[in-house]
């Protein structure tokens, strides 16, 4: 069955992203000069400017910097109301990911909250990165 | 001090604007050239003396087509409209004060003397404003709205949940703002919410547009149009008419870069126009700017601080949740009025110098404007 909801267009930045994330891998940038994690796909290091980037897999362990929840239903193949979470990344904390939570449960979702990533597939090879609450977590 | 005395200032001269509607009978055209006549006629400027134009069309909603001349209002749209061939003219992004930044740059470099600045917006009831129907979504969107995360303020809606949390602030806080809003609506005739008798009540109980954010605390979407004339502050003298001085402006990187260039500080200013598309953005400007400590903004607003007759009196036209949706051109209005005493029944008493911010937090311009003399 395929959906309605909006799919991601991979350019010659976000190829490697997309094609790890069908594979449930998560990859991020990494600068080859600084190590500094970037993501969104980025042209270059903003801190030092380096052009080489490398991707790098990362840890699905994070920590709710925010979310939100959608409560109308403004984007298509998209049922609302739904949550969309910030997430830092505990070994790349620089790296912000938006994400749904798993299963569109709102119970215990909170600013700080531990969650830890689902690959979702949604369709065929499109999947997307979701993230869950860790249960008992500190 | 890089500031105006250093290169001579500018002024706005002349401010114009239609009625704001959300069932609009005319095209958005016919809007923009009602608000540049009308400034054109406040500032005492001939046609034939206007030989600077600068707009910002873009930025609309998710929704809009970008159809010129239907839903908004291109540079090339308006100079054929009015029949002008001035010797500079560009179309800014960045809201009205990149207009007013440009428009800096193009009188003080002498490119033209009299440069006029349109802002339109489009908006007809029953379209629904801010949503997404495309399949594929190539760019930086790519990893936001397969989530479904854009329209309707997502990002602003978790930047404010943040705060919430971590300052323990709540709707009823945020509540003084739209309060203010409404209350200063209502003395403005040209507002949508002219009539509001918006209580707590029927506040909490709004629908959820993206949670934090309920329905009043968005702008509201409507049809309207501003437009203001700017010269240099010699010319503007020579011309008698009532000015308002552009004393500084900064980015919103550099939130008090445009005080800092004027030599002031929060406490110097008397009245704020602070841009409020979402009732949290003023939060961040408060603690930016100077006028309360980082994480007291929604203890700051409380008991009336933020409305006409308290210690710094803001958007007293309505702002954008009040007045209506015109991207920042009333709050460029609205300061312009105050500083040149024609702000009637809202008129804060006093007043040399307002602060204009417009924008979202993360992407803003910051101006000082200040009475003419």
């Amino acid at each position: 069955m395929s959906s309605n909801r909006p799919r991601p267009v991979a350019d010659l930045h976000s190829e490697p992203y997309w094609e790890a994330l069908g594979r449930k891998i998560l990859l991020v940038q990494a600068c080859a000069s600084c190590s500094r994690r970037i993501h969104p796909s980025a042209p270059c290091c903003s801190k030092c400017l380096s052009v080489e980037l490398e991707w790098v897999e990362v840890g699905g362990e994070g920590v709710v910097v925010s979310y939100c929840v959608v409560a109308q239903p403004l984007v298509s193949g998209i049922a609302a109301p739904y949550v969309v979470l910030c997430v830092s990344l505990l070994d790349a904390p620089d790296v912000h990911l938006i994400a749904n939570v798993a299963a569109n449960s709102v119970s215990g979702v909170a600013v700080g909250a531990r969650v830890h990533v689902v690959f979702d597939l949604i369709d065929d090879d499109f999947v997307l990165a979701n993230f869950e609450l860790v249960a008992n977590a500190a | 001090m890089k500031s105006t005395q250093d290169v001579g200032g500018t002024a706005i001269i002349g401010f114009g604007a239609t009625d704001v509607t959300r069932q609009p009978t005319e095209a958005i055209g016919q809007y923009a050239v009602r608000a540049v006549k009308a400034a054109l006629e406040t500032a005492g400027i001939d046609k034939d003396e206007v030989d600077g134009y600068v707009g910002a069309p873009g930025l609309a909603s998710y929704s809009t087509n970008h159809w010129d001349g239907a839903d908004e209002v291109s540079a090339e749209y308006m100079l054929s409209a009015l029949g002008l061939k001035p010797r500079w003219s560009a179309d800014t992004s960045g809201l009205v004060l990149g207009m007013v930044a440009a428009a800096r740059g193009a009188l003080l470099t002498g490119m033209c003397q009299y440069v006029v600045g349109v802002r339109a917006l489009y908006y007809r009831s029953g379209s629904v404003y801010s949503s997404v129907s495309s399949s594929a979504i190539g760019g930086s969107e790519q990893f936001t709205m397969p989530y479904g995360f854009g329209p309707g303020g997502a990002r602003h809606a978790q930047w404010l949940a943040r705060y919430n949390s971590v300052n323990g602030a709540t709707r009823e806080d945020l509540f003084a703002i739209v309060k203010a809003a409404h209350t200063h609506a209502r003395l403005n005739p040209r507002a949508y919410w002219k009539h509001s008798t918006l209580t707590l009540d029927e506040y909490l109980e709004s629908r959820w547009v993206v949670e934090p954010l309920c329905l009043y605390d968005c702008d509201i979407p409507v049809t309207g149009a501003a437009a203001f004339v700017m010269t240099t502050t010699e010319a503007a003298k020579a011309l008698g008419v009532p000015f308002a001085t552009v004393t500084s402006m900064s980015n919103g990187y550099h939130p008090r870069g445009a005080l800092d260039d004027a030599g002031l500080v929060a406490s110097d200013i008397q009245v704020c126009q602070l841009y409020d598309g979402f009732a949290s953005f003023p939060y961040f400007w408060y603690e930016a700017l100077g006028f309360c400590p980082d994480g007291t903004a929604h203890r700051f607003i409380q008991d009336g601080t933020i409305e006409l007759g308290g210690t710094i009196p803001t958007n007293t036209f309505g702002g954008s949740l009040g007045e209506g949706r015109l991207h920042g051109i009333g709050h460029l209005h609205e300061a312009y009025l105050q500083v040149t005493d024609q702000a009637g029944a809202r008129q804060v008493p006093n007043v040399e110098h307002g602060v204009v911010q417009v924008g979202a937090p993360d992407r803003s311009w910051i101006a000082v404007v200040s009475r003419g003399n």
